[in-house]
């Protein structure tokens, strides 16, 4: 294959003019015959030319030869190329540079009467090759694949234009499917669905949204994210009912609890215990503490406070019970749940259970009256 | 933070976050002058019926929920939404083809004032506002419960 013209002068317009020119005539003579354009040859070819760049530099230090000088202008023709547009003219112009690459040995011989002797133009031949080479290895991904790859392509030079031009698509082909990592999917997605890129971003968004919520909430499990919305939920639940729970008992302690008493009273057994309150007071006062220190002990001390009782461990409560009053039960349970957590300054009291509350919280004597501290 | 050096929108989001500090200042002084506001309308005496005290302790949580959406301010499409209904204006319900149901977030949207008319990705960050509001609030409650309280240390 013979291009038409060929100058060797300085890159110029009117080289790039004679390259335009080979590559219309190529396009022409290419066109219905071996072009494949698969999207992974276009992508491949993207990348490959906008790297292309990199290897100007070399084409720019070699001596020029004419058809070194040729070839860096169509290397540069090319890159303009590629932000025109078309993939078509990219592959094209890939297949001219290496047909011409590959073939230009043989063309030096004839043509090139100057210096450049077949010892120049050969390394510049290798050069372009090289250069090519370089293009190839720039791009991300198997390095040693695409060497072998260009060796076979190289090995195949002296082949016609339409063999290179398979073996290239073959190389481009292999190299795209070979590489499909990260650069080759997104631009794919880039180039092909504007929808999934929105979509991509937006779970991006909401898996940092996510995250951060992860940071409030106190149980960060971070196992999924269906679990992780329902831990959400119910802390957002939780801390409402912590606001009920509290304004409830802002006004006035017990009495702002007392309207729940009566919905207790049918469960509060009576008690045989000897003090001021009725026995389903009593129970009530039971049911509506443990209630209430498992959620919120402050709301259960401020119940207590507000009917004139507080908590107090066990022991203390059976050590003043025996030493000041005579009538009092013997304790039947002996659990100091409710007197755990308490402080020295704390005063624990007890409120005798029934086996209603099958809590590990069970409360002893109510001792009616003022608080002991 | 990673998220700092994300798209700018959410480091103004950030950035207009409160710190807890000035947060809770804010939501005390508002929620206190509520208080008071309240206890002027209310008896002085503790109410007897069961009827009047379910009513105040209503009033005392919108009056919780109230300062929190007023010191946050129209900032916030949680807080506005409750504001709304504290006006009792029309609930703003502009669905934008609900994609909430989607991840799951269908319960979430009914807790958080206003949910419903967002996206999944502002509900995700309103959600996370109103946490840090709602445990602000529940502390000054408990701090001014704890201190009002004139009797025993309690927890």
């Amino acid at each position: 294959m013979r291009e038409p013209s060929r100058e060797p002068e300085s890159p110029g317009l009117t080289s790039i003019n004679s390259v335009m020119n080979q590559h219309q005539f190529l396009h022409e003579m290419l066109q219905p015959s071996n072009f494949d354009p698969t999207s992974s040859h276009e992508d491949f070819l993207e990348q490959m030319l906008s790297s292309v760049p990199p290897s100007f530099p070399w084409a720019d230090d070699h001596p020029p030869p004419g058809n070194s000088e040729d070839h860096s202008a169509a290397l540069r023709m090319r890159h303009q190329q590629i932000s025109g547009g078309a993939a078509k003219a990219l592959m094209l112009q890939q297949q001219l540079l290496l047909s011409r690459g590959f073939a230009s040995p043989m063309h030096d011989h004839n043509d090139v009467v100057d210096s450049s002797s077949p010892n120049s133009a050969n390394p510049a031949n290798d050069a372009s090759i090289k250069g090519l080479f370089n293009v190839f290895t720039g791009l991300p991904g198997q390095n040693s694949n695409q060497s072998q790859q260009f060796h076979h392509l190289q090995g195949g030079a002296m082949q016609q234009s339409q063999n290179l031009s398979g073996a290239a698509a073959a190389t481009s082909g292999d190299g795209a499917a070979g590489r499909s990592k990260q650069k080759v999917r997104a631009r794919r997605g880039q180039a092909t669905d504007p929808h999934s890129i929105a979509e991509r971003l937006r779970r991006e968004r909401i898996a940092e949204r996510m995250k951060s919520l992860q940071e409030l909430v106190p149980n960060a499990n971070k196992t999924d994210k269906a679990s992780m919305l329902d831990e959400i939920i119910d802390y957002v639940k939780f801390l409402q009912l912590q606001v009920k729970v509290l304004s409830m008992s802002r006004l006035g302690g017990a009495a702002a609890v007392a309207p729940l008493a009566p919905d207790k009273s049918p469960e509060g057994r009576p008690t045989p215990a000897s003090n001021n309150n009725n026995k389903e007071g009593i129970a009530a006062t039971e049911q509506q503490v443990a209630k209430l220190l498992e959620e919120d002990m402050g709301s259960a001390m401020q119940y207590l406070q507000g009917k004139g009782l507080c908590l107090m461990p066990i022991s203390l409560a059976t050590a003043i019970s025996t030493a000041t009053s005579h009538s009092r039960n013997p304790p039947s349970n002996r659990e100091a749940g409710g007197g755990g957590p308490s402080s020295p300054s704390t005063s624990v009291m007890t409120v005798q259970s029934s086996a209603t509350i099958g809590r590990n919280i069970s409360l002893k004597d109510a001792i009616a009256g003022p608080k002991l501290e | 933070m990673s998220s700092l050096s994300q798209n700018p929108k959410k480091t103004l989001l950030f950035s207009a976050m409160k710190n807890p500090n000035t947060l809770k200042k804010k939501l005390a002084s508002r929620f206190l002058k509520a208080m008071k506001k309240l206890k002027y309308k209310m008896s002085p005496s503790p109410p007897a019926s069961i009827a009047e005290k379910k009513r105040r302790h209503r009033a005392v949580r919108a009056a919780a929920y109230a300062s929190m959406a007023s010191a946050v301010g129209p900032r916030r499409a949680w807080s506005r939404a409750l504001l709304r209904k504290m006006k009792g204006r029309k609930r703003a319900r502009r669905n934008p083809g609900n994609m909430n149901t989607r991840f799951g977030l269908n319960h979430l949207c009914d807790i958080v004032p206003g949910g419903e008319a967002m996206d999944s990705c502002s509900l995700l960050n309103e959600t996370a506002h109103y946490i840090k509001c709602l445990v602000a609030q529940v502390q000054i409650m408990r701090e001014i419960l704890h201190s009002s309280s004139s009797s025993s240390t309690i927890l």
